[in-house]
């Protein structure tokens, strides 16, 4: 049985929230509206943010680019993403909106700022 | 050189003052030391644009949209230089890498934004070993510059920087071994503390400080111990945690050095301001982290585009002069952002509270005790800007009208 205490963090009213799995369905209290209910439902069962990295580049002056999820992610995984990208190198020239290791389990991630050459 | 606007600092407030300056017709000048964009530059995390752009972007893109939208603004150039004085006639001097350039405005924006409290306004023992940043250094020495920092980290003050800066260790293969703050409550928002700190499993340790700092060359850890409500250090609670690297993320002071010739306040340490953003010298405006320190960059935004508005109209002549009522502080409120309101405008005054209330009301009132508007929520707590919109204020037969709030300890 999962059970978790947390403050809602969708909207700034900050309402206290209790999560439990009972007989398999999910109980949130402390709400005041939907958007709190659904919080807590996922952050209970399984909690996802948007995560952004610093990526090496070569061929700029620049020395890195910060990437981030195109999607939320899974807070479970963004230590693994985070170890497995630092031994990639991107190459220059990079524009903003650019789709990069797009194969690390499953996640995509986009390039922030434009890089140019030299 | 003269123009109508003179902005002084590129980051988002001076962006958009700039922006809405220019929308009213005014010739626009910004003057930036560094690259547009301000701080956002090196705020690589998402979390900025919720209200403005209703999603979530990074620093960097949200500052990129404004600069964008100058580069195309045909009203807007910019010097690439660093205002080294300012009179109140509206003079200033910008150190320039082709020389100096004066520059006569008919209204400045002041858009510089904040430093970082020093290491030296903490009384910590020890020695000065290498290994002591604050955590806007190291936020550009990892984001921009690509440098490692540290592996072992310590860091002092649960402000948003510091919260930011414990993810962001996190996620380069370092470990922080603690958040201490000496309050009792934490500085930085909530979804901070949910983000950066319990997604990776970070302590956050309450009314805890740290007294002295190990290590002669480098720092080897830090000596912390738990404070009492008057934030003094209590015997007997010290404790040591090996480190080599302390984080200092201990408040932001907005950046008003160059205009002696303004009082600041003494609770925003900033100028003292109407809700058209102008400053108590005429002809001077003030936005974004200049007038005070804020939680989120979309209301700066929003702030700093009323206050380069009504400078383009003061400086084409056309703001007219309203009489104004003071905006007093009640007794559960820490500041309030403008401290005056002119008749005939609306205006957004941005509260911050003193301690937590629970079921609470905030409220602006007359004198004799008329509610002007009132907000009701589950909790207010120190560690947020509260915003509350006045209609424009008419007839007004008083001189003065107070913010307070009221609910349970
Ligand atoms: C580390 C950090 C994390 C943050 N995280 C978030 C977040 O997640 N979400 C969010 O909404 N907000 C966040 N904020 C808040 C938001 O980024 C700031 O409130 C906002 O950037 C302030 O904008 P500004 O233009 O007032 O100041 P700045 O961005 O600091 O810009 C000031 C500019 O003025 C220039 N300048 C100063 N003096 C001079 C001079 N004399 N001559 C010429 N130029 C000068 C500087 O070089 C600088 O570019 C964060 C802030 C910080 C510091
Ligand atoms: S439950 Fe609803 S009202 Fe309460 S904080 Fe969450 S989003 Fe806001």
């Amino acid at each position: 049985m999962k059970k978790m205490e947390f403050t809602c963090i969708v909207c700034p009213r900050g309402c206290q929230l209790n999560a439990e799995e009972i007989d398999g369905a999910i109980q949130v209290s402390g709400n005041s509206c939907a958007r709190g209910k659904e919080y807590g439902v996922s952050e209970l069962l399984n909690p996802v943010r948007n995560a952004t990295f610093n990526m090496r580049i070569e061929g700029s002056s620049k020395k890195i680019v910060a990437v981030k999820t195109t999607q939320p992610m899974p807070v479970s995984s963004i230590l693994e993403i985070a170890k497995k990208i630092k031994r990639v190198k991107l190459k220059a020239p990079l524009k903003e909106g650019d789709i990069v290791c797009e194969d690390t389990l499953g996640i995509r991630l986009m390039v922030t700022s434009d890089i140019s050459i030299g | 050189m003269k123009t109508d606007v003179l902005v002084i600092g590129g980051g988002p407030a001076g962006l958009s003052a700039a922006l809405s300056a220019a929308k009213e017709g005014a010739k626009v000048i910004i003057a930036e030391r560094d690259n547009l964009g301000g701080i956002l530059n090196q705020c690589i995390h998402s979390g900025f644009g919720l209200r403005y752009f209703g999603e979530e972007l990074t620093g960097p893109e949200y500052a990129s949209r404004f600069v964008r939208k100058v580069a195309a603004e045909k009203n807007i150039s910019i010097i690439k230089g660093s205002v080294i004085c300012a009179d109140k006639n509206r003079c200033c001097e910008i150190a320039t890498e082709s020389g100096y350039e004066s520059i006569s405005a008919g209204a400045v924006v002041i858009a510089t934004g904040c430093r970082e409290r020093p290491a030296g306004t903490l009384n910590i023992a020890g020695g000065h070993p290498a290994g002591i940043f604050t955590a806007g250094t190291a936020q550009r020495l990892i984001n921009i510059d690509g440098l490692c920092v540290g592996k072992k980290i310590v860091i002092l003050g649960s402000g948003d920087i510091g919260l930011i800066m414990a993810r962001r260790f996190t996620l380069e293969g370092a470990k922080v071994e603690a958040v201490l703050e000496a309050m009792p409550t934490p500085g930085g928002l909530n979804r901070n503390i949910a983000q950066c700190l319990k997604d990776f499993n970070i302590p956050l340790r309450l009314s805890t400080t740290v007294v002295e700092v190990l290590g002669q060359k480098r720092v080897e850890g830090v000596v912390t111990a738990q404070v009492d409500e008057n934030i003094r250090p209590i015997k007997g609670t010290e404790q040591t945690i090996p480190c080599d690297t302390l984080i200092l993320s201990v408040g932001l002071i907005p950046e008003n050095d160059l205009f002696g010739f303004l009082t600041l306040d003494r609770r925003t340490k900033g100028p003292f301001t109407d809700n058209l953003g102008q400053c108590e010298v005429s002809g001077y405006f003030a936005c974004g982290n200049a007038l005070h320190v804020h939680d989120l960059v979309d209301n700066v935004t929003y702030e700093s585009e009323n206050a380069g508005k009504n400078a383009a109209l003061f400086a084409l002549g056309k703001l007219r002069s309203e009489n104004s009522v003071k905006v007093n502080c009640g007794n559960s409120i820490a500041s309030v952002v403008p401290q005056f309101i002119k008749e005939g405008s609306p205006s957004v005054i941005y509260i911050r509270v003193k301690k937590k209330i629970k079921n609470a009301m905030l409220f602006a009132a007359r004198p004799d005790g008329t509610i002007i508007k009132s907000i009701k929520r589950l909790a207010f707590a120190p560690n947020e800007t509260i915003s509350l919109e006045l209609p424009a204020l008419s007839g007004i037969s008083y001189d003065n009208i107070i913010i307070d709030a009221s609910g349970e300890a």
